[in-house]
């Protein structure tokens, strides 16, 4: 049946087949889960096969990377089969829910899940949910991002799926892809397989994916070029005389180009920053006070002043999985560390960029008397402090007496 | 100049407790379990930089691999999922006691395999020499305060033919606000490392020769609208490689000759098979006439003869079939090559004998076998198919 369809047309990979035509493509798509006697292979990816880990990890830094993948997202991978992206991406501290027309992917997925007790700890999701391979079972706009790994050029309806992608997503989302290449339905080893389960495959075309996309509603596409494997490496003696020039870039263009895999993502209009994934957040902490004296034990309290000075929005809605900012403090004494989580106060309002806001801050001394040093920072919890990133912090001396 | 920086015993020492302190005194060690999860664009550079020392490293299943610097057994979980024997080595006992409970909580890891977690002193290895096929150390060279000796030691452990890939940061590391952080609040050694004086050491080491990878940095796309263009883009393209390898090298120190492939770390398996006659009989155990087949090798990776019973020996072999095409016996017949087969050079097997069968008219395919990883016909071969009359 795939086969027909790419000899009646090989220029056009991305037509839209009717509605049976979908459901027996869908069909196929669950009996090729049944084919895995266990999950195993599947769940173990990107490393279940030695000679695929390379090219799939690089691919997965970046899908990672285009999609703007954070922490606390709400994501959508679509055609998630046995799981394995969804459950990285769940332990990057996301909230997953995983979208398949394939029980039995589903049901590997759950297992992929269960048998590792990492994806218990502080987790919100994931969510297995089913579709009938015509309409998502969301509400329009919940999802911060999608995620399609190979997926996409095994689907028969790619304008309607793209349409829902699009509806689902929130405005500023981004829906990150890693398909099949230009020439992939056409190699051997697809065909035989093709002709073994009866899935669809097809090749991936960057112009006919953007042709879809912009019908479907997201404004823009980008790409990214990355070598074949064997364009990366370069021997020392050649990078010394040559340098950077010692990376053929024409080959890694030729290289995509005649790849079999491309990387795109497609956005839902303009993109801003915040504390799911931030870019060079800073602020600026002024203490009213530079100095403390207090006795050991005692409650004081400290007033402080906030400033966003960064490009990142601080937002303040606490969530289980952090992704929001807050104000901190580390407690020094002699230069050591004595507790680097004293305080984790969340904003009392969302900081805007160049926003400022004041918070007062109730603390109790140190049980033993002595001279210590408080260190205000911000931190989006789960994600760094922003000293990490080059934000000035303030110091506050505090001298406790007995 | 870091070879002039070799730092004394004391500081050793202190490095090496400032590193095991880091783990002990870590306030919650969740993000460790997440490990290289915890943090995402972390996560995004880790994996760009693994699949280049994965493919760089040439591994193949079966492999002992030493984990230099493990931590929390992160990179000893990816390695056990991809098939290798790991040895994790680091100088924290805490570092390997938290990745011990990791690795249990992971139903997946493969019990099949061996995992061996070693401490050592910060001087000597404690492996035999010649003893493991690849050293991988993954962001922990720049915390060595005695690179010299211990680039001594890696070259000692490894075997006649073996890769170090190390994926480090680069130039100007030790000055970016993460590391000044990591230094002022923990006291661990953030090191600067470049590639001349790595070589430098690697050279001293003893290593034959030293490769590196280079790829575009993650961040910065093209436009579908400007990607037509792209070709005549690259500038653009150039200077997001430069960015990229400014701060996350990934380079390679060769002992030996590994980078050939061979049957047991094979790239690409391909033979031509030509066979002298296609209709075979078969009398008790001896053919009538004698089966001679040609193979050539047309792919790029050595045939090994003889493995000593691991992995990666390259047989001749046939499957059974009725006559009507139904599979009887695919392990029908292996056939040994009387010496290792070169990329281009052609292997001549003559068959006078196969296994007694029941009479009666069968077809055999003629194909040879990657013990432990394929077929060739998997990969691309044509495997001939012959006749097989057997009489009683």
């Amino acid at each position: 049946m795939a086969i027909d369809l790419f000899s009646a047309d090989p220029t056009v990979s991305f037509v839209e087949l009717d509605d049976d035509a979908s459901r027996r493509f869908n069909q196929a798509a669950d009996q090729y889960y049944h084919r895995f006697a266990n999950v195993d292979y599947e769940s173990n990816k990107p490393f279940a096969n030695y000679r695929e880990a390379a090219m799939i990890s690089f691919q997965l830094g970046l899908l990672l990377a285009g999609a703007k993948i954070g922490r606390a997202q709400q994501i959508l991978e679509f055609g998630a089969g046995a799981g394995w992206l969804a459950s990285l991406v769940h332990r990057l501290g996301n909230e997953l829910t995983l979208l398949e027309v394939s029980p039995k992917a589903l049901e590997m997925a759950q297992e992929t899940f269960r048998r590792d007790a990492r994806n218990d700890v502080h987790a919100v999701g994931p969510h297995f949910d089913l579709y009938d391979g015509f309409r998502f079972p969301y509400d329009d706009e919940c999802f911060d991002r999608i995620l399609c790994f190979d997926a996409l050029h095994h689907v028969p309806n790619p304008a309607r799926i793209l349409g829902e992608m699009q509806r689902v997503l929130r405005p500023g989302g981004v829906a990150g892809f890693v398909e099949s290449g230009r020439r992939h339905a056409d190699l051997p080893a697809i065909i035989d397989c093709v002709a073994r389960t009866g899935i669809l495959e097809r090749n991936t075309r960057l112009d006919e994916i953007h042709a879809l996309a912009r019908a479907a509603g997201f404004t823009n596409m980008t790409i990214k070029a990355f070598p074949t494997q064997e364009a990366w490496e370069v021997d020392f003696a050649t990078y010394e005389r040559r340098g950077l020039a010692a990376i053929d870039t024409a080959e890694i263009v030729a290289g995509f180009e005649a790849g079999n895999q491309s990387v795109f993502m497609l956005q839902k209009g303009p993109f801003a920053f915040d504390g799911t994934y931030p870019s060079k957040p800073s602020a600026r902490i002024e203490p009213d006070t530079a100095r403390v004296a207090t006795r050991a034990g005692e409650r004081f309290s400290l007033g402080l002043r906030l400033t966003n000075t960064g490009q990142t929005r601080l937002n303040a809605t606490s969530h289980p999985l952090g992704g929001y900012a807050a104000l901190g403090a580390h407690l020094f004494a002699g230069g050591e560390v004595v507790n680097f989580d004293l305080v984790h106060q969340p904003l009392p309002v969302d900081l805007e960029l160049a926003a400022s806001c004041r918070l007062a801050v109730e603390l109790t001394a140190p049980a033993t008397p002595g001279r210590y040093e408080l260190e205000w920072d911000v931190v989006i919890e789960g994600v760094q402090w922003l000293a990490q990133v080059g934000s000035p912090t303030a110091r506050v001396a505090l001298e406790v007496a007995p | 100049m870091l070879t002039e920086r070799e730092l004394a015993p004391s500081d050793v020492e202190r490095f090496n407790v400032a590193s095991e302190q880091w783990f002990a005194r870590m306030p919650n060690i969740d993000h460790l379990l997440k490990k290289p999860f915890g943090n995402p664009r972390e996560c995004v550079e880790t994996f760009q930089q693994l699949g280049r020392l994965f493919a760089g490293l040439r591994l193949a299943p079966g492999m002992v691999v030493l984990d230099f610097g493990c931590g929390s057994c992160w990179m000893t979980e990816f390695l056990n999922k991809m098939g290798m024997h790991v040895v994790a080595l680091d100088v924290s006992q805490t570092a390997l006691d938290i990745g011990q409970r990791i690795l249990a909580m992971d139903q997946r890891i493969n019990s099949e395999l061996s995992i061996r977690m070693l401490t050592y002193d910060g001087y000597r290895i404690p492996l035999e020499d010649a003893s493991v096929d690849r050293v991988l150390c993954f962001g922990a060279f720049h915390h060595v305060p005695n690179k010299i000796l211990i680039m001594q030691e890696l070259y000692r452990v490894m075997k006649k033919d073996a890769i170090f890939g190390l994926g480090d940061a680069g130039i100007d590391y030790d000055i970016i606000p993460q590391s000044v952080f990591e230094r002022e609040t923990w006291g661990v050694l953030e090191d600067n490392l470049n590639l001349e004086e790595l070589r430098t050491i690697g050279e001293q080491a003893g290593f034959d020769r030293m490769f590196l990878t280079l790829a575009p940095e993650p961040w910065h796309w093209f436009p579908f609208e400007s990607y037509a263009k792209v070709a005549e883009q690259k500038d653009a393209l150039f200077t997001s490689a430069q960015t990229f390898s400014r701060h996350f090298e990934v380079f390679f120190f060769v002992k030996g000759d590994p980078l050939t492939p061979t049957s047991a770390t094979p790239d690409r398996l391909l033979a031509e098979l030509t066979i002298d006659h296609d209709a075979l009989s078969l009398t008790g155990d001896r053919l009538g006439h004698p089966l001679t087949v040609l193979a050539t090798n047309t792919g790029n990776s050595v045939w090994l003869a003889d493995t000593r019973g691991e992995k990666g020996q390259v047989n001749l072999g046939m499957h059974l079939f009725t006559a009507a095409g139904d599979l009887v016996n695919l392990d029908y017949f292996r056939m040994s090559l009387e010496r290792d087969v070169l990329p281009g050079e052609t292997a001549t097997f003559v068959v006078r004998a196969l296994t007694p069968i029941d009479a009666g008219e069968y077809e055999v395919e003629i194909d040879l076998v990657d013990e432990g990883f394929c077929w060739f016909k998997q990969w691309g071969t044509t495997a001939p198919r012959a006749r097989l009359s057997v009489q009683t």
